[in-house]
């Protein structure tokens, strides 16, 4: 009995002492590749390009690039200027926007534009012998026929001691009716921006300080939504989460309902669209909230599509290559180098929420979350 | 007359001109001899026992069931009846009627392949191209992983044949998938064919009779998987004597018990295999105080064989087999508890534990029955259930102040497949030059891809203060399939040197509302040149409707078998091969074959997809695409003396494209276990009575493997950025090769009592480090003093199948 126990240890031992060599691999370590990302939009003329040298063992900033933007053909801006090895940040408490040291070795470059639907834009890089451009025609705009908004209250449902048990929260319910733009395939993303504004008032000073807290891109749920989820699952709740990937970056393609109209639903916790500023009730004795939503539909090309899904996956399952997970190939539409520029069309609506006035002491609890 | 009468009567008609056609001798009177051929000793039926009138070279063999057929002009004949390893008998019989001999032969003298009736279903006699027998005695001889003879890892030595990840049992053949071979346990499919994640199959060798690949020309009775069919039939027991084999291995212990309960008429055959950890299990929970930890599998097999009468025969058999995991750790704790100035006393209790089972069950019941001579039919009824169970949980006691609460949490998780089949095979020998096979077969699947739920409760002072129980998964959900099919075929001589084998399988699944039909043709010829040489074409369009999806490159309990579904259709293939054959010099077998497969709707999952088992939504994450498969296979066999053997060479290539973009950005990529050279030698030799050696030496070029290329920055949606591992493309790296030699050394003792064997094995004799696992790291550099100087990008590999040897003593009794 203690043979057949100590062979049983034995083989168990050696199942467990795995062993670990290193295989000969030869990395070229200087073989780098410039990578050029940015996602253009018609709505804006102000644009960023971050660009970076890709290197099989690390990112290299780049500055001293010259990158030119050609609009059909014309270039419409001699040379971009970097913003630095530095980064924006903006203090969410003062409002004030600083430069800090860049956290991540990318180098931007800022640009004025304007784009309209149909232009050709090519962007340049070069630095020294590296030169890498993308070009990219801008698709129409997607029409937005219709926004009906409510408020729901969704239920969850448990079992429990014999009864149901249920968790309720409330939403706004966008009810959105699009226009497919006719005759091409197309890809959109879905982008609801919540931009506040915290007015403070004190005892002694009337409006002391103003805080302008966003844009901030809102999640939603979808609650099966078969265009906007685009394949990816609705969620199930924490367990699952990180198993099923559901589409954290809002793209989606026409393909249900090409050429013709669709209405999508999606749903927005409550407590986005109130304010809750009792972070400042101990310096101000009144704070006025101003909320401003901007619901907007981005149509891009298929290859921002591709890419925002591959970026959808690695956000689900990580940035690094997993031996159980297929690894996400990147797609981009950088020839020469890496990388991905969109110039997209924007639809969009804004809606002013009205205005609250949180007093100190009279509706501290209001809208916590 | 209606269209489909119409039909009928037309392929009766044609029927009926080709069997004149093949058939000159078809207006003489004409009787037949038929029976079963069986082992003497055991009164074991053999699968592919010839009988040969030589005067007019006809002959006939036995089906899966040991029975024969032949139909001869009435006369005056010398019937050869022989076997390999057995003794030729020679009967010779006036034949003026239809006549029943069954006939026994003796183990003793092996016959050179001029004697043997060509089998009609497998090896290089048969039409049929890719079809490999491996009898039982082969796969206990060759010696493989901790001295566990193993069915599927013989199959992996075949040629045209890959392994899986280095040492495990998963078979891919010709370029396909894991879940593209049909294995069957006596005519029953098994969806689960591994222990311990792949190391071992599920087969017990000791209740093996005989095993047959398919893996080029499917005959058209076959469907279902488009790689290849593995049929495996099991032993139908002694119906002279009881017998019996104990075995104690360095792994398991194996026992297996047979022979009569009615002499000649009724028999059993049971087998038993389990983990040494099963046995010990009291013994590893007394040596282990607060925790406890244990892994095992077992396997049991039964069969009983109802020999009624000449005509009819019944067959019940029943495995069961599983592996199971469990795990609990205890933690108590007893003391004073001090918040403030108030002491409180308090005692705590907790236990974690962890259990995971799995496995399969099946259970069929078949009937032979003999119409006439010249039809046998097979009938199969069946059930079988692929069960994974995991239970997961944590249960605390805290008693303070007198006052006990408890806290429990227990997550149960479960999957599997429940079929029930019908089946009847028909063999028809309308006269020596045909030999029809026709049928149908009815399953109907139930899948159970996954449930899982959750109990939180929580009691206080006696008060049920929280007892919910949560759904993650629809408790309801199942999909159902009903896979229906129909096939026919006739193996017929047409003139001396030439045999065709033209046959149709006709398949229908339905699921989720929609219905799939699958017309599948399939074609073999052989033509004999008489002096040994043969060559052969074929063709097969196969079709499948069950996926796998599977989370790793080894056998996992989490892998789900899915259904097709409405919208994912059924993987086809079509498969084109040629070979050419020689067994003139006695004793050796010579063949060279070459194939082309083609397959669609083949499914891989997209890019960045994560491939735990998860059946919730699967259909969002795979991807329809196209495959080839493409190689020449050659094997040289060494089938008589006392060294036998082969050797066998394949150059193949595999790849797969997925045009729609989602993998791979819609371009070509290399299979993951696209191999292009493999090298199998097994050389088994018996010195004498008592001793014998076998060794195996494989070599095969890496698999492929995705590794990143190089760092890259990335941006999200709003212009996030932050890095990433940039990868080129899928299976951008080629694993290095693989190679290793086993060496198995037996020895016999005949005893009083029974013959006593030794097996010595060593696996990987040479202690090859191959490769399991490649991964890239990040990892620190040092100068030669051992200094840090920096950090580089480095490829690493895990072996975890160094040299192992091991030992097992077996009593045959």
């Amino acid at each position: 009995m203690r043979k057949h126990l100590i062979i049983t240890i034995l083989i168990a031992v050696l199942g467990c002492v795995a062993c670990e060599n290193t295989i000969k691999y030869e990395y070229d370590l200087s073989d780098g590749k410039m990578t050029i990302l940015g996602q253009l939009s018609t709505a804006d003329s102000k644009h960023t390009l971050f660009l970076s040298m890709s290197y099989p063992d690390r990112i290299d900033s780049l500055p001293g690039a010259t990158v030119e933007c050609f609009v059909n053909g014309s270039r419409s801006l001699a040379k971009a200027v970097p913003a630095g090895y530095t980064e924006e940040i903006v203090d969410w408490w003062t409002g004030e926007t600083e430069l800090v040291p860049n956290h991540f070795p990318y180098t931007r470059y800022e640009f004025e534009a304007n784009f309209k639907p149909g232009d050709k834009v090519r962007i340049e890089a070069t630095k020294g012998n590296v030169k890498a451009w993308s070009e990219t025609v801008i698709p129409a705009p997607v029409a937005i026929l219709s926004v009906d908004t409510a408020t729901v209250v969704k239920t969850s449902v448990y079992q429990s001691v014999g009864e149901t048990e249920t968790y309720e929260q409330e939403y706004v319910e966008f009810t959105v009716r699009l226009g497919d733009v006719k005759g091409t395939d197309n890809y959109y993303s879905m982008n609801p921006e919540i931009t506040t504004v915290n007015t403070l008032s004190s005892e002694t000073e009337e409006n002391f300080a103003v805080n302008v807290q966003g844009p901030v891109g809102l999640d939603y749920e979808t609650f099966h939504d078969l265009i906007l989820e685009d394949g990816y699952s609705s969620g199930m709740g924490d367990l699952f989460e990180d198993l099923l990937p559901v589409n954290y970056t809002h793209c989606f393609s026409d393909k249900q309902f090409k050429d013709s109209e669709a209405t999508v639903k999606f749903y927005i916790p409550s407590y986005y669209f109130h304010g809750s500023p009792y972070e400042y009730y101990y310096i101000a004795s009144k704070i006025v909230v101003d909320k401003t939503f901007r619901l907007s539909v981005k149509s891009f090309d298929r290859s921002f599509y591709n890419y925002l899904r591959a970026i959808n996956n690695m956000q689900c399952y990580g940035y690094d290559v997993s031996p159980i997970i297929e690894p996400t190939m990147l797609p981009g539409n950088v020839n020469g180098g890496m990388g991905i520029v969109s110039v997209a069309s924007e639809s969009g609506i804004n809606i002013t929420l009205p205005t609250e006035v949180f007093l100190r002491g009279e509706n501290d609890n209001i809208y916590y979350y | 007359m209606n269209a489909a009468k119409l039909i009928w009567e037309k392929a009766r008609a044609v029927f009926l001109l080709a069997l004149l056609i093949t058939s000159p001798a078809l207006a003489q009177r004409k009787v037949t001899i038929s029976g079963h051929i069986t082992d003497n000793a055991s009164g074991e039926t053999l699968i592919g026992a010839g009988i040969l009138e030589r005067e007019s070279g006809v002959g006939a063999v036995t089906n899966n069931f040991g029975y024969y057929t032949l139909t001869l002009p009435a006369g005056e004949y010398d019937f050869h009846y022989s076997y390999v390893g057995y003794s030729e008998s020679v009967l010779h019989i006036d034949m003026h009627r239809d006549t029943v001999v069954n006939v026994a032969l003796m183990a003793g003298e092996t016959l050179s392949s001029s004697h043997i009736v060509a089998r009609k279903d497998a090896g290089i006699q048969s039409t049929y191209l890719g079809a490999i027998d491996i009898p039982a005695a082969q796969i206990k001889n060759t010696p493989v992983l901790f001295g566990e003879a193993d069915v599927l890892k013989v199959l992996q030595m075949m040629p045209g044949v890959q392994g899986g990840n280095e040492g495990f049992s998963g078979i891919y053949v010709r370029g396909g998938g894991p879940d593209e071979n049909l294995i069957m346990l006596d005519g029953v499919p098994i969806y689960n064919v591994d222990h311990m994640l792949g190391i071992f199959s599920v087969f017990q060798p000791e209740a093996v009779k005989k095993v047959t690949l398919y893996k080029g020309s499917f005959p058209a009775r076959y469907g279902g998987r488009v790689s290849s069919i593995v049929d495996i039939r099991t032993n139908d027991g002694n119906m002279k004597e009881n017998h019996g084999t104990v075995s104690i291995g360095l792994i398991s212990d194996k026992l297996h018990l047979e022979g009569p309960i009615i002499k000649d008429k009724l028999a059993y055959s049971v087998s038993a295999r389990g983990m040494h950890t099963l046995l010990y299990a009291p013994v590893i929970k007394l040596a282990l105080n607060d925790a406890y930890g244990n892994y095992y599998f077992y396997d049991l097999n039964g069969k009983l064989t109802w020999r009624l009468s000449d005509r009819d025969r019944f067959y019940f058999g029943a495995y069961h087999g599983r592996d199971h995991f469990v795990y609990w750790e205890d933690d108590e704790s007893e003391g004073t508890s001090t918040i403030g100035k108030e002491s409180s006393p308090y005692k705590y209790k907790d236990r974690t534990d962890v259990g995971v089972f799995w496995g399969n069950t099946v259970g069929s019941a078949r009937w032979n029955h003999v119409f006439n001579s010249k039809l046998f039919a097979n009938t199969t009824v069946s059930y079988n259930r692929y069960r994974m169970v995991m239970n997961a949980g944590s249960a605390e006691t805290e008693i303070v102040d007198g006052v006990k609460s408890t806290n429990r949490y227990h997550l149960n998780y479960h999957s599997g497949i429940r079929d029930f089949g019908i089946r009847t095979d028909m063999d028809y020998t309308p006269s020596p030059r045909h030999l029809v096979k026709f049928g149908s077969e009815y399953i109907w699947h139930t899948f159970i891809p996954e449930r899982m739920s959750a109990v939180d409760k929580e009691v206080t002072g006696g008060e049920v203060q929280v007892d919910t129980t949560f759904h993650f998964a629809d408790p309801k959900k199942r999909y159902g399939g009903h896979e229906l099919s129909f096939y026919a075929e006739d193996d017929f001589n047409i003139g001396e040197h030439l045999t065709v084998n033209p046959g149709v399988h006709l398949s229908m699944f339905n699921t989720e509302g929609r219905t799939y039909w699958s017309l599948q043709p399939r074609v073999s010829a052989k033509y004999s040149t008489g002096r040994g040489l043969s060559f052969k074409a074929g063709y097969a369009r196969m079709a499948q409707y069950v996926h796998l999806l599977s989370s790793a490159q080894i056998s996992l309990p989490v892998d789900l078998w899915v259904p097709i579904t409405k919208d994912i259709r059924p993987v086809t293939s079509d498969q084109y091969s040629i070979g050419t054959y020689y067994d003139g010099v006695k004793g050796w077998e010579f063949s060279v074959e070459g194939y082309l497969k083609n397959m669609r709707n083949i499914l891989e999952y997209k890019d960045g997809t994560l491939m735990l088992g998860t059946s919730d939504g699967w259909e969002n994450r795979v991807e329809m695409g196209e495959g080839t498969a493409k190689g020449i296979e050659f094997l040289i066999q060494k089938t008589a003396g006392n060294t036998t053997g082969w050797l066998a060479y394949t150059l193949a290539k595999s790849d797969r494209i997925f045009p729609d973009g989602s993998i791979n950005n819609g371009e070509r990529f290399p299979y993951k276990y696209d191999r292009r050279h493999s090298i199998d030698l097994s050389v088994d030799h018996r010195f004498n009575e008592k001793w014998g050696i076998d060794a195996t030496w494989s070599f095969a070029t890496g698999g492929t493997t995705t590794v990143p290329v190089r760092q890259v920055a990335v941006m999200t949606p709003y212009s996030y950025i932050t890095d990433a591992q940039y990868v080129d493309h899928r299976n951008n790296f080629r694993i290095p090769p693989s190679h290793r030699l086993n060496i198995g050394c037996s020895l016999h003792n005949e005893r009083r009592w029974g013959e006593s064997v030794w097996n010595f094995s060593v696996y990987n004799a040479y202690n090859r480090m191959n490769p399991n696992f490649v991964f890239t790291d990040y990892g620190p550099d040092y100068d030669k003093n051992g200094n840090y100087i920096g950090t580089s990008l480095k490829m690493k590999k895990i072996t975890i199948l160094p040299l192992l040897p091991s030992v097992s003593w077996t009593l045959n009794f």
